[in-house]
């Protein structure tokens, strides 16, 4: 994946918008509902930057998928929810904390990402794109409706990580198993950063999904290069869904609410930077924590559709543009 | 020439239309007045989809219920005919609801319909079964329910405010008791028309009780993150928290209670779908302990025929009768009831609508086999539909097990109040 | 293909009239049934909004996943108007249309006009349906999560509610009959031709002066207010409304149907309502308890097949085979001169 500095560049013009935000947020409020103090707002600033650091791993799987193959992976949030219940799964059948569990399920998911790409996603690679979307959100609808079926609306959780805890800094609490999770995140982003840098299966791919011609003249195959990459995309969710569990639930819904989050990013940080992955992450997700705990909960998906719908509105070509 | 075949392809696509709508059912027959074989009930339940769990169970405790209605002699005042169930599914929108209630009517022409668990679904529903004058025996819980003005429409169960009332009765009670002070509530629901009306009903009850409600937040349920809501609770200075969950809210609260070690005195859910369930006690495992949870139905209640239900509930299922299985357990034994009555009201024409509407709202039950499985001792119906009489019992999660720990006369264990791992 | 396709519409305006006929008088074989109503209706229902989707998705190749957002809003409009008004849905239908079409301008404008790739617009038009639905619910005065009633009427043409579902059938009916006939007219002119082009290559299409931009607007703004209007009529037809109305399955059925039917196919879409919105409700009276979900799995089952092995879809199978029987007719005619072997 080329390293253009386009994406950091969007980045940067929406940092400051998207503290406006929080202003626009803080005077929107109710006083007499809410404690408005500095501590309500340093907590969701610290949680939400944690979370997004999980969530920038997520999105990179998708940022993964969508460089190289120009493909959104519509299902790819429902990727995230399947790795979850394969975490409960694991940890389940083996008593193993969650945590641990990645060792199993990052090269089971890797394995069904390649499955996936090639019962499906190739045969649609030479149709028109919206054929090549249809069939993601194809895969979709499959993916929630036999979570459902499988699993009905109980939530799955696996018994107390070993990672959780707390942490008490003044006034502020904060959950070990975040902090934990968000460092397990910003390391992985940068491994693989390093590995689409320095090493030569990652230059592989970078040249394929610049210029596919001339790669498969230097002898790339291009087929193993696609199915590498989706594989890829979707094992790093098996990562994330690991971390996730060790303090969250599952259950068939979830798919949506990855989905919203990892567009978000990817559509805030733009073509090409991981790194840039990063801030965008910590930027939604702490977006998305300030918005629960000074206006509403539910506002969440709004703030977050929010910054998406700016993004377009405001920035769509520097960003995107036609290839 | 293309014309024909194109006609010819056509004519055979149109008449796809009508195989499948003769699958659907025959127009309706004239029903003679007087004595059937038999009362066809109809079983109107989400079998598929997200809350296909609640169905199913609500199926069985109907099942159930009519074998032993059929084992007991049947509809004694109408000659001792038996009671034959029809069961159909409704799907979980308002659409499938809707069908599913047109189809089990125009198939089966069913005395009564026994249904639908989610309260969006029965009251699509119940537009059809007013306009066909089905009598519509309501196991959802929200209070609008009955407040369309339904006529043929009863609830025997208590109502979703109900639940929030008798959660804050409990912990005044078990306060009491206990000799631990409480004044201050905090109250969460999420954000259905189920969690509100509990959430109405519980601040009612701590008004009522002189209590101050120092905090109330009503959240999405597959909220992410509860630790700034945790917080806030810790910061009111809660006394107790009364709380609507659905199931993975149930468990993210569960767990961030423990992992920032902020526990109230109590927690009690109100008309809970997490908490004290067989699933969310395994979800949860040890941080399941010392949570307590409203219920339609006590499945320790002390009556030979309630015991038995358990029992067979048990043998079907492994474990005991969860609320939909209970509620329509007695809404089945209450329907049983109304048409006794009716047979002996009405002998020339028991199952009329109207007539087995009045005989509903003469029922005045105070024993016999519906009374012996109700949590409280008494059954009538308001011309809403309601049971001015329904009250809610509370099961509290003890060394892994749910218990019936309220009402203290029916208890079977004492309950754990306050909770040994509070920590203010 | 194509011209073939539109010589046999025009020259079989009679047959079209039979099947009009024939539609127009099914309530009259299975009217005493509600059920058969209201699966009718269901059936007829699906069909307008999938034909509507036609247009945005089949030719103008955008993949649109927010019908139901702008069914919600269509249904919202109509439904507080009728419930604290009192005005009639009959002027609800439009005035939800014109709502509907400010959501949709609200996303599609700045994507169409600055050009992004067909997914940004399917992902903001998929988020769309679920924010609108958060929106409703946190917005007490209107939505909130409690079902707002619709007032019963036995028989009320001004409030469009009725004690059957035969009136609800015509009024759908006739939904349709528009649809397909707007459908038809923009195919056979400009604008159709125009979109197809863009469908097929944007960048070819530019340069030889299609404004992307105009076209694409124009057949949104046509299909959001048809399935607003489709909202309102929704709304009377369930007797509430509701934030659930918002609803992201609905969408994807929508979708689904309309590139199963076959994209750019007129009557592409009504066939796959057809035939899939018939099996689901066989699906759901028959298995029941025993598959849950079932229906939307085959859906997503028979999207992927399609979109795998037959991406121009049912509607395109059908008139292949029309096209071959037709073939096989016109060979076994002596030939009047020249040769017959291809098209």
């Amino acid at each position: 994946m080329p390293f253009f500095p386009t994406g950091k560049e969007g980045t940067y013009i929406f940092t400051p918008l998207v503290f406006l935000f929080y202003a626009g947020n803080f005077l929107i409020l109710n006083p007499e509902e809410r404690n408005i103090n500095v501590n309500t707002i340093i907590q969701g600033i610290l949680n939400g930057s944690m979370m997004g650091c999980i969530y920038a791993l997520i999105a990179l799987g998708l940022s993964i998928i969508f460089g190289v193959m120009n493909i959104v992976n519509f299902a790819h949030g429902d990727f995230v929810m399947l790795s979850m219940y394969f975490t409960f799964w694991a940890g389940s059948l083996f008593s193993i904390d969650a945590v641990a569990t990645p060792f199993i399920t990052f090269p089971l998911l890797f394995l069904f990402g390649v499955v996936v790409y090639f019962l499906i996603i190739e045969g649609t690679l030479r149709q028109k794109y919206v054929t090549q979307i249809a069939v993601t959100v194809g895969l979709m609808t499959l993916l929630r409706a036999l979570a459902q079926i499988m699993w009905k609306a109980q939530a799955r959780a696996l018994p107390y990580s070993i990672i959780q805890g707390s942490v008490n800094i003044g006034e502020i609490t904060l959950m070990t198993s975040r902090i934990i999770s968000a460092l397990v995140s910003i390391a992985a982003i940068f491994v693989v950063a390093l590995f689409f840098d320095k090493t030569w299966p990652g230059r592989a791919i970078r040249a394929a999904s610049d210029d596919l011609d001339a790669a498969s003249l230097m002898g790339v195959n291009y087929r193993w290069i696609y199915a590498f990459s989706f594989g890829l995309g979707s094992a790093l969710t098996a990562l994330a869904g690991g971390l996730l569990m060790s303090f969250q639930q599952v259950d068939p819904t979830m798919g949506l609410r990855f989905g919203l989050l990892s567009w978000c990013i990817l559509a805030l940080t733009g073509m090409g930077s991981i790194p840039g992955l990063l801030v965008s992450g910590i930027i939604v997700g702490s977006a998305e924590s300030i918005s629960m705990s000074l206006w509403d909960p539910r506002a969440r998906s709004l703030i977050i559709y929010l910054i998406f719908v700016l993004v377009l509105w405001l920035r769509p070509r520097g960003i995107f543009g036609r290839k | 020439m293309k014309k024909y075949m194109f006609a010819v392809l056509c004519v055979l696509f149109l008449l796809f239309i009508p195989m499948v709508l003769f699958a659907g059912g025959q127009p309706e027959k004239e029903e003679a007045g007087g004595i059937p074989e038999k009362v066809i009930v109809g079983c109107l339940e989400p079998l598929t989809g997200a809350h296909a769990v609640f169905g199913s169970e609500a199926k069985i405790g109907m099942e159930i219920a009519v074998r032993h209605i059929n084992a007991a002699g049947g509809i004694s005042s109408l000659g001792g005919i038996p009671i034959e169930m029809v069961v159909e599914d409704c799907g979980e929108n308002a659409n499938s609801a809707k069908l599913g209630a047109e189809s089990i009517i125009s198939k089966h022409h069913p005395a009564a319909i026994l249904g639908l668990y989610i309260s969006r679904l029965t009251v699509a529903a119940s537009e059809v079964t007013e306009r066909e004058k089905v009598i519509l025996i309501a196991d959802a819980l929200v209070d609008n329910v009955t407040a369309m003005g339904r006529r043929y429409l009863f609830r025997p169960a208590p109502k979703a405010s109900q639940h929030g009332v008798s959660a804050v009765e409990f912990v005044v009670e078990a306060a009491k008791q206990q000799g631990v002070p409480v004044s201050r509530v905090a109250i969460l629901n999420e954000d259905s028309s189920f969690g509100r009306s509990n959430a109405m009903g519980a601040v009612d009850a701590a008004l009522n009780n002189g209590l101050t409600v120092v905090y109330q937040r009503e959240y999405p349920f597959d909220i992410s993150d509860v630790s700034s809501i945790v917080t806030d609770i810790t910061s009111a200075k809660a006394d107790f928290v009364v709380h609507c969950p659905y199931f993975m809210d149930a468990i993210l609260f569960a767990n961030t209670f423990r992992e920032t070690g902020k526990i109230p005195k109590f927690i009690v859910g109100m008309g809970a779908c997490g908490y004290t369930d067989p699933e969310s006690i395994q979800a949860l495992s040890d941080s399941s302990e010392f949570y307590a949870n409203t219920y339609s139905y006590n499945p320790a209640k002390d009556t030979a025929q309630n015991k038995k239900f358990v029992q067979d509930f048990i043998a079907e299922t492994g474990h005991i009768p969860t609320e939909a299985g209970g509620m329509n357990y007695y809404a089945m034994w209450v329907l049983a009831e109304a048409l006794e009555l009716s047979g002996k009201l009405f002998p020339d024409d028991p199952l009329q609508p109207d007539n087995l509407r009045e005989a509903f709202l003469q029922l005045d039950l105070t024993s016999g086999p519906a009374v012996d499985a109700y949590p409280t001792e008494q059954i009538n119906f308001t011309d809403t539909g309601d049971n001015p009489y329904a009250r809610a019992t509370v099961l509290q999660v003890i060394g892994g097990e749910s218990k019936v720990v309220w009402p203290f006369d029916d208890a079977e264990a004492a309950a754990v109040f306050p909770r040994p791992d509070s920590t203010y | 293909m194509n011209t073939s396709v539109n010589n046999t519409w025009k020259s079989s305006r009679i047959l079209i009239g039979i099947l009009v006929l024939a539609s127009l008088l099914l309530p009259l074989l299975f009217g005493k049934n509600q059920y058969n109503m209201i699966l009718l209706t269901t059936i007829v229902l699906y069909s307008v909004l999938s034909t509507a989707w036609n247009i945005i998705g089949g030719m103008a190749g955008q993949l649109d996943l927010a019908a139901g957002a702008y069914l919600g809003l269509g249904a919202f409009t109509s439904g507080t108007l009728v419930i604290r008004y009192n005005i009639t849905p009959w002027i609800g239908m439009i005035l939800g249309g014109i709502v509907a079409v400010a959501f949709a301008l609200l996303i599609g404008y700045p994507l169409f006009r600055f050009g992004v790739r067909e997914v940004w617009y399917a992902l903001s038009s998929s988020a769309l349906v679920e924010v609108l639905r958060v929106a409703f619910l946190m917005w007490e005065d209107v939505g909130g999560p409690i079902e707002r009633f619709i007032p019963y009427h036995d028989w009320s043409l001004y409030h469009l509610r009725f004690g059957t579902y035969t009136p609800f059938y015509y009024i759908m009916l006739f939904f349709l009959f528009f649809t397909l006939y707007i459908n038809h007219r923009i195919r056979n002119r400009k604008l159709g031709y125009y979109l197809l082009s863009l469908g097929d290559n944007e960048d070819a299409a530019e340069v030889l002066g299609v404004d992307a931009r105009t076209c694409k607007l124009k057949a949104l703004v046509i299909y959001a207010f048809i399935v607003g209007a489709t909202g309102a009529v929704y709304a009377c037809l369930y007797g509430f409304i509701h934030p659930s109305f918002f609803s992201s399955p609905i969408s994807l059925e929508v979708a689904i149907l309309g590139i199963v039917g076959g994209m750019g196919i007129t009557y592409g879409p009504l066939m796959a309502s057809v035939i899939l919105v018939s099996a689901r409700e066989i699906l759901r009276a028959s298995l029941g308890g025993q598959m849950e979900s079932f229906y939307l799995i085959i859906y997503a089952v028979v999207l992927i097949i399609i979109a795998l092995f037959r991406p121009k879809g049912i509607g395109h199978m059908f008139q292949t085979a029309v096209s071959r029987l037709a073939e096989k007719r016109n060979r076994a005619v002596p030939a009047t001169g020249g040769n017959r072997n291809g098209e």
